[in-house]
């Protein structure tokens, strides 16, 4: 690690011990969702005033021009500080930032960033209830209509869409040819006529991700990202946009929290218990795996070596890892562990509710490309397996 | 099976689908009075069908297809131990307990202590509580099975909320509670052993019920739900993970259809508890990822099962009690 890199995880160790909100773990327990919005607002301010949430923007821009590898010391340091995650502003300042800055035009940025970094919320538009594993097949339309696309159509597992300004938006703008190529990424005012958002309530009792009903909504050429039909690279940009860092970051919060099965073992007096000693390493082994895949990952990027699939890897290596790690903890709590708790909003997958651990578990599971996609990038893109062929007949 | 548990089975199934999953707790356990089901294991004498373990095991499997509310678990479980006692008003009490009256029991490890004929302590996991007239109790050391009336002086009932919402579990307390010497079922510490088999047994069909609707449900959410142009039933690598699911459950329905003729009823249903628990829930954590991010949703109902087959791994006798019974035998 460089001189820098040190004085830098240093400064961030020291602002973190004096502005991480503390107990919010338990000062986000059944509350209101406003609540959460609300500690969410008043931590996304204190990181942008400190600039530590947009070192990933290009320097020049505040808080920006930080290398791969000092933003994987901010990541984590805020990891090893259990400090929340900006669940409300990922998409901005990661998918929204990335794309305009990397696709976008300069009056795009100009009108857009300001507003990013003084707190608009942003949301992405991109699953639907029929196309989630094979996203290319979406329908939501965008007809063009002089200078305006009207869309109609529907988008789910959008997070924190009813309390979004503006959405990232791939819909289709044509029907001929192969599916990836009528695709057009627009920019959405989610306060526009025609826009509604419905919660969907989850099995943990949290509503982070909504369904988005668009209906003959207006949306001015002027906010299309790239050419009509470019939407499904774009798209592609945009979800690359955070290089990995989730993950490290995610993985460390993990090994932070190997001491939680620990103490639930203690709790429940099975510390003496060789089965699950031997459980307890086991998985111990298997995060510190995971974490060194995703710190093995990140330097790839750092050194632009990054091979095709890799990224799927670190996506099922910390799935598979963290169902892992929640059901031994689910498994030795017993039934005290089954007894139900108000959700932890913004909880990550390690507050030691096993059980809301163990549900939690299943968005990485299953959001963001599920555990079935990635195997298939593995197998197909990677390890160069054919393709299920594209035709079948129903027998 | 026999004709008569077939036919009755028929009938279940039959009724349950006019059933929502979960539905109605008092109306579903009003039928279930009504239509006879807990004489299923009462003896012929008793008028009743004297189908024993494996006909409880049956309704039990049926009913947790539907993740039914009603306590039917504990109500046979119960049943059972006054058909085996010689309690002087048994046919009296028979007639009650299988006609819309609830006897209930603890679901989990008693804590009670009983001396000088009174007993003390908490018992946790008892279903339905509060609508139950009468309780199944026995001591941690298993010197005494009795029943209890609920309200008794010095009983006092709390309820706790699971993440399963389709049964409802209390936890009791006992304050120096007098037993009548008439209600005293068994101080024969074998005679207890063969009732906590007899729940372990019951967890397990429950379990392997939960596991058989909930895939279900998933094979038809497989068949129906298409993406890349085809249903996802179509992809092999799916497909493979439904056949080890079949596999697993068809293994542990043939262990508890086994299991039910064992003499030693407390290891076969330490068995038969821990393999079907263990398969539920390894069943039901994939089912729900083959659904998908719908599975995620409240109102989907598949997290109904999920819960239920969670909180069955941790009921009736719990994993170190099942490790210690099944290993006293081998090592």
């Amino acid at each position: 690690m460089s001189e820098q890199e040190s004085e830098l995880r240093a400064e961030v160790r020291a602002w973190l011990e004096h502005n991480r909100p503390a107990g919010w773990t338990k000062s986000m327990t059944g509350v209101d969702q406003n609540v959460f919005v609300e500690a969410q607002k008043s931590w996304f301010n204190k990181l942008v005033k400190a600039g530590y949430a947009t070192p990933h923007w290009p320097e020049g821009y505040h808080g920006g021009g930080r290398s791969l590898a000092e933003q994987k010391v901010i990541y984590e340091e805020v990891a090893r500080a259990d400090a929340p995650r900006l669940i409300m502003y990922f998409v901005s300042l990661y998918h929204a930032a990335c794309t305009l800055m990397e696709c976008g035009s300069q009056a795009q940025c100009e009108k857009y960033l300001p507003g990013i970094l003084a707190g608009e919320i942003w949301c992405q538009g991109f699953s639907e209830p029929n196309a989630g594993s094979d996203l290319a097949s979406l329908k939501t339309r965008a007809e063009r209509r002089g200078d305006k696309y009207i869309i109609n159509g529907q988008k789910i597992w959008s997070t924190m869409a009813q309390y979004a300004d503006r959405c990232l938006l791939l819909a289709r703008s044509d029907n001929s040819g192969v599916p990836q190529a009528g695709l057009t990424y627009l920019l959405l005012d989610m306060k526009a006529k025609g826009v509604s958002v419905r919660p969907i309530h989850q099995i943990t009792g949290d509503d982070e991700f909504s369904e988005i009903f668009f209906d003959d909504v207006e949306v001015s050429v002027a906010d299309r990202v790239g050419e009509e039909g470019q939407g499904w690279a774009i798209a592609q940009a945009t979800l690359a946009s955070e290089r990995g860092l989730t993950l490290v970051e995610l993985s460390h919060r993990m090994r932070h929290k190997l001491p939680l099965l620990v103490e639930t073992l203690k709790k429940n007096g099975l510390t003496s218990d060789s089965a699950l000693q031997r459980d307890l390493a086991r998985v111990s082994v298997k995060v510190e795996a995971c974490c060194a895949v995703a710190d093995q990952y990140l330097l790839k990027r750092i050194s632009q070596t990054e091979g095709v699939g890799d990224a799927s890897i670190v996506k099922l290596m910390y799935a598979r890892t963290l169902r892992d790690f929640v059901s031994l903890g689910r498994s030795a709590d017993g039934l005290d562990g089954q007894y139900f708790t108000d959700c932890v909003r913004g909880a990550t997958q390690e507050t030691g509710l096993w059980m809301l651990d163990f549900m939690n578990s299943y968005n990485w599971s299953i959001a963001g490309g599920s555990d079935e996609v990635q195997r298939n990038i593995i197998s197909e893109r990677m390890l160069g397996m054919p393709r299920e062929p594209k035709q079948w007949v129903a027998s | 099976m026999t004709d008569m548990l077939n036919d009755l089975q028929s009938s279940i199934r039959q009724v349950m689908t006019d059933h929502a999953n979960g539905s109605d707790e008092a109306q579903c356990w009003q039928q279930l009075n009504d239509l006879g089901w807990l004489l299923v294991g009462v003896p012929e004498e008793y008028d009743g069908l004297g189908a024993g373990l494996a006909g409880m095991s049956m309704v039990v499997r049926e009913m947790a297809q539907r993740v039914s509310c009603a306590p039917v678990l504990p109500a046979l479980a119960a049943v059972d131990a006054i058909v085996n006692s010689s309690l002087k008003d048994k046919t009296e009490l028979l007639g009650r307990f299988v006609s819309g009256e609830l006897v209930s029991c603890s679901l989990a490890t008693s804590e009670l202590t009983y001396e000088n004929g009174k007993i003390s302590g908490g018992l946790r996991a008892v279903q339905s509580a509060d609508v139950a007239s009468e309780l199944l109790v026995w001591d941690h050391s298993l010197s005494l099975l009795a029943l209890v009336e609920v309200n008794c002086e010095g009983i006092d009932i709390r309820s706790t909320p699971t993440w399963d919402v389709t049964r409802r579990l209390f936890d009791v307390e006992f304050d120096a509670v007098e037993i009548d010497s008439s209600r005293v079922i068994t101080t024969s510490r074998d005679e207890i052993e063969k009732l906590l088999g007899t729940l372990d047994f019951l967890v397990g069909a429950d379990s392997i019920g939960t596991a058989e609707g909930m895939f279900e449900m998933t094979l038809e959410h497989l068949k129906v739900r298409e993406q890349f142009s085809r249903p996802l039933a179509m992809f092999q690598a799916l497909k493979h993970r439904c056949a080890d699911i079949k596999t697993q459950l068809v293994a542990a329905e043939s262990l508890l259809a086994d299991k039910l003729a064992a003499k030693n009823l407390l290891a076969a249903g330490a068995c038969v508890k821990q393999f079907s628990a263990a398969s539920a829930s390894w069943i039901a954590e994939d089912c729900l990822q083959l659904h998908g991010g719908v599975g995620m949703a409240a109102e989907h109902d598949c997290h109904l099962f999920l819960k239920r087959a969670s909180l069955n791994a941790h009921l009736a006798h719990n994993e170190s009690e099942v490790t210690q019974i099944l290993l006293a035998d081998i090592i």
